[in-house]
C-alpha cells in the first residue's frame, strides 16, 4: 500500500515529464514543403490616374499616371492592369482603398496618387503605394514643384515604386546623350549630340560644336560627358559640362585621341591615344591632367571600360591575331585575355552592378550585343542583326542600350534590351541615332 | 522485487526522455523561433471568414529623395475606409473561389499533372478512393497525403513570382508558416519565419520575403482533400536557386 501511494505521483511526474519532452520533438515535425519553382511573370500593377479637383490638376494627374504606366510597362517587370477592369475609383489619396475590389482585379500593388495645384503656383504630387493582397501601405511620399516639371515627378515616382517593389534601384529618372544623324550618308553626314529623357521625351540638341562627334560617354557621378570630335581638323577627345556649357580639350596631344570613358568615382578618364601610328591606352587624371600609359604593345589597344570598383580595365586589342577582349589592373599589369569565342569582340562595357560586361560581338557578317562575366565565363547574346553595336548600361545594371541599323543603308535607331535578352524595343528619337551614352540617376 | 521493477521502469522513462531532447538537436534545419503573431480562432466555417487582415503600421519613408524643388514628404495615415450600404465585394470574391475550389480528387490530379512533364507517372484517380486514405502520411501531426503535399506545391509555384534574376538568389530563401482551415483557406494571416522579420534586412530580401508572403495570399484557398476534417500547419520553403541555375 506505501508503495502505491508513492507510485501515484511519481506517475504523475513521469507523464508530465514525458509530455513535456515530446513537446519539442512534435512542434520539431512540422511539415515543410519545398517550393523550388514559381514563374517570372511581370507583376500586375494597378495605376489609376491621379486624382485632381480643378481642371489643370486633373489633366497633370493623367499625364503623370500615363508616364508611370508607361515607365514601369517598358521595364518589362510589371504588367498595368487594364484602367477599364478598375472597380474602385478612390476619392482621396488619403483614403484606403478597398482592397477586395482591386484583388478581384488581379493587381498585386496600387498606385493612388493626388496631384493639388498650391497658392504659391507650384504643383504639389503625392502618391500611396498598395500591398493589396498584404492589405498594408507599402510607400507615401509627396513632391512639389513647378507646373512644368510633372514628368520628372512622374519619373522619380516610377523609380520609388521600382525600388520598393524589386529591392533595386530604379532608372527612370535618367538622360541618354546620343549622336544624331541627318543628311546624306558620308563626310557630309551632320553628326551632333543630343540629349533627351530616357523614356525619348524633351529632346534637345547640345552646343558642342559643329564638327563631327562620335562616342559620347556619361559621367557616372555628375551631369558631364567626354566624346570625340574632328573639330580641330583630327581625332580629340572633349570634355563637356551639360550644366554649365564649358567645353575643354583634354589633352592637346600631338596625335590621335578617342574611345574616352570616365572612371567610377569621375576623376579620371581612359582613353585611347595614337601618337606614333601605335594605338595605346593611357589614363588621365582629371584634377591633375596627370597622363599615365597603361598598355604597350605593337597592335592595337583601345575601348578601355573601368570595374565597379575601379580597380580593373576591360579592353579590346588584336595582340592575339583578332580583336579580342582582355582585363587587366587599372595600373596596366595582368593582362588577361576572357573572351575565347570565334568572331571579334569590341565596344566592352562594365556593368555599373559589376558582375558582368556587354559587348559588340561579330560574326559571319552580323553583329549582335551580348554579355559575359568579367573571367570571359557565362557568355551569351542578348540580340543580333545586320548591325548592332555600342552597348551602354542603365545605371542600374539592369538594361542594355545600343544603335541597331536593321539593314544595309537603313539609318541606325537606339534600342534597348534586358538582360533576359526578352525586353527588345525602340527607342523614339527624332532622327537617326547612334552612339547612346546612359546617364546616372538625376539628383 | 517491486522497487526493482519500478527503477527499471523509471531507467526506461528516462532513456526516451533523453533520447526525445538528444534527437531533435541532431537536425540541422531547426526553425528558428517565430515572432508572435495573434491569430483568430475560428470555431465555424462561415462563408465570410472572421480573421481580420493585419496590416503592418503604415511605413514611414525615411530614405531622402530629391525633387526639383524640395525634398519629399510623408503623407499622413490614410483615414479608414468609409462604410458604404453596397454588398462586401469580398463575399462574391469568396463564392468564386469556393466555385474554384476543386472537389474531387480528379481536380487534384488535374492541378498536379499540369506541373509534371510528360512521362511522368501517373495516379490513381477516382472520387474517394480508398487508396488514397492509405497514402503515407506525410509529417507527424500534419495528417496530409502525399497527393495533397503535391497539390499545394503545384498550386503555390503558380502564385510565386520567384526572385530568380536577381543577383546571388541563394540569399533570397524564405520560409513561411501557413495554417489552413479544413476546406483550405488560410485561418491565418502567413507567418514570416525565415527571416524572421522584415526590419533590418537588405532590400532584396525584404521584396522576396514579400513575394513569398504575396505568394501565399494570392494563392487562398489551397487545395486539400475533400474529406479533410482537420486543420494543416506547414511551412513553405521558397527557394529559387534552382530556378536560378536553369536560367
Amino acid at each position: 500500500m506505501k508503495i502505491l501511494r508513492v507510485m501515484k505521483p511519481l506517475r504523475v511526474i513521469l507523464a508530465t515529464l514525458a509530455v513535456m519532452l515530446m513537446a519539442p520533438a512534435l512542434a520539431h515535425a512540422e511539415l515543410e514543403i519545398d517550393i523550388t519553382r514559381g514563374h517570372l511573370n511581370p507583376m500586375p500593377v494597378a495605376v489609376p490616374d491621379f486624382i485632381g479637383t480643378q481642371a489643370q490638376e486633373v489633366g497633370v494627374g493623367k499625364q503623370v499616371a500615363e508616364v508611370i504606366r508607361a515607365n514601369l510597362t517598358r521595364s518589362s517587370l510589371f504588367r498595368i492592369v487594364d484602367p477599364a477592369a478598375y472597380l474602385e475609383q478612390v476619392p482621396d489619396v488619403n483614403t484606403q482603398p478597398r482592397f477586395a475590389d482591386w484583388k478581384v482585379t488581379q493587381a498585386q500593388a496600387l498606385v493612388i496618387g493626388q496631384s493639388t495645384l498650391m497658392p504659391d503656383g507650384r504643383l504639389r504630387i503625392e502618391f500611396r503605394l498598395w500591398d493589396v493582397f498584404g492589405e498594408s501601405e507599402a510607400l507615401a511620399s509627396f513632391y512639389a514643384t513647378t507646373p512644368e516639371n510633372w514628368r520628372r515627378i512622374a519619373h522619380k515616382i516610377s523609380d520609388a515604386v521600382y525600388k520598393r517593389l524589386t529591392g533595386e534601384d530604379g532608372y527612370f529618372d535618367t538622360r541618354v546623350v546620343f549622336v544624331s544623324e541627318s543628311g546624306p550618308r558620308g563626310a557630309r553626314r551632320v553628326k551632333q549630340l543630343m540629349i533627351m529623357d530616357q523614356d525619348g521625351a524633351n529632346p534637345s540638341i547640345l552646343p558642342t560644336g559643329t564638327a563631327q562627334v562620335i562616342t559620347p560617354r556619361f559621367s557616372p557621378t555628375a551631369q558631364q560627358i567626354t566624346f570625340m570630335s574632328f573639330e580641330t581638323g583630327r581625332p580629340k577627345v572633349f570634355l563637356y559640362n551639360i550644366e554649365t556649357g564649358r567645353r575643354e580639350v583634354l589633352g592637346d596631344y600631338n596625335g590621335m585621341s578617342y574611345a574616352p570613358r570616365f572612371s567610377p568615382r569621375g576623376d579620371s578618364v581612359v582613353m585611347t591615344l595614337d601618337l606614333s601610328g601605335n594605338s595605346e591606352i593611357y589614363r588621365m587624371d582629371l584634377r591633375s591632367r596627370a597622363t599615365a600609359r597603361l598598355t604597350n604593345n605593337p597592335s592595337i589597344d583601345t575601348s578601355p571600360s573601368f570595374s565597379k570598383e575601379g580597380d580593373q580595365i576591360v579592353f579590346n586589342s588584336d595582340r592575339g591575331g583578332s580583336r579580342q577582349l582582355y582585363t587587366m589592373g587599372a595600373d596596366g599589369t595582368n593582362v588577361q585575355r576572357i573572351s575565347t569565342g570565334d568572331g571579334s569582340y569590341t565596344t566592352p562595357v562594365w556593368s555599373p552592378r559589376g558582375d558582368l560586361i556587354a559587348f559588340t560581338k561579330q560574326v559571319g557578317g552580323r553583329f549582335g550585343i551580348g554579355v559575359m562575366r568579367p573571367d570571359g565565363t557565362g557568355e551569351r547574346m542578348l540580340s543580333e542583326s545586320y548591325l548592332d553595336e555600342g552597348p551602354t548600361w542603365s545605371p542600374n545594371g539592369r538594361v542594355i542600350m545600343f544603335f541597331r541599323e536593321a539593314r544595309p543603308g537603313a539609318g541606325p535607331k537606339l534600342w534597348s534590351v534586358d538582360l533576359t535578352g526578352q525586353n527588345l524595343r525602340q527607342v523614339q528619337t527624332p532622327a537617326d541615332g547612334s552612339d547612346p551614352a546612359w546617364s546616372p540617376l538625376l539628383p | 522485487m517491486r522497487l526493482g521493477w519500478f527503477g527499471s521502469l523509471g531507467v526506461h522513462v528516462l532513456i526516451v526522455a533523453a533520447t526525445m531532447i538528444a534527437w531533435p538537436r541532431e537536425s540541422p534545419d531547426l526553425p528558428p523561433p517565430s515572432a508572435v503573431v495573434p491569430v483568430d480562432i475560428i470555431d465555424t466555417i462561415s462563408d465570410v471568414t472572421n480573421v481580420s487582415a493585419i496590416a503592418p503600421p503604415p511605413e514611414t519613408p525615411t530614405e531622402e529623395q530629391t525633387t526639383p524643388e524640395g525634398a519629399p514628404q510623408t503623407l499622413a495615415p490614410p483615414a479608414p475606409e468609409a462604410p458604404e450600404a453596397i454588398p462586401d465585394p469580398r463575399q462574391k470574391m469568396k463564392q468564386k473561389e469556393r466555385e474554384r475550389r476543386p472537389t474531387s480528387l480528379d481536380d487534384y490530379q488535374r492541378l498536379i499533372d499540369r506541373s509534371k512533364k510528360k512521362g511522368a507517372d501517373e495516379r490513381p484517380s477516382g472520387p474517394t478512393e480508398p487508396g488514397d486514405v492509405t497514402r503515407p502520411r506525410v509529417g507527424l501531426g500534419t495528417d496530409m497525403t502525399m497527393t495533397e503535399t503535391d497539390a499545394i506545391n503545384s498550386h503555390v509555384q503558380r502564385c510565386w513570382r520567384a526572385p530568380a534574376d536577381q543577383a546571388y538568389p541563394e540569399r533570397l530563401i524564405v520560409k513561411v508558416r501557413i495554417r489552413l482551415n479544413a476546406d483550405g483557406s488560410l485561418a491565418a494571416q502567413p507567418e514570416l519565419v525565415s527571416p524572421r522579420s522584415l526590419g533590418g534586412v537588405d532590400p532584396a530580401t525584404r521584396v522576396a520575403a514579400e513575394a513569398a508572403m504575396r505568394a501565399v495570399r494570392v494563392c487562398d484557398p489551397f487545395p486539400v482533400a475533400p474529406n479533410r476534417t482537420e486543420r494543416v500547419n506547414a511551412v513553405l520553403n521558397f527557394d529559387p536557386r534552382l530556378m536560378a541555375g536553369s536560367n
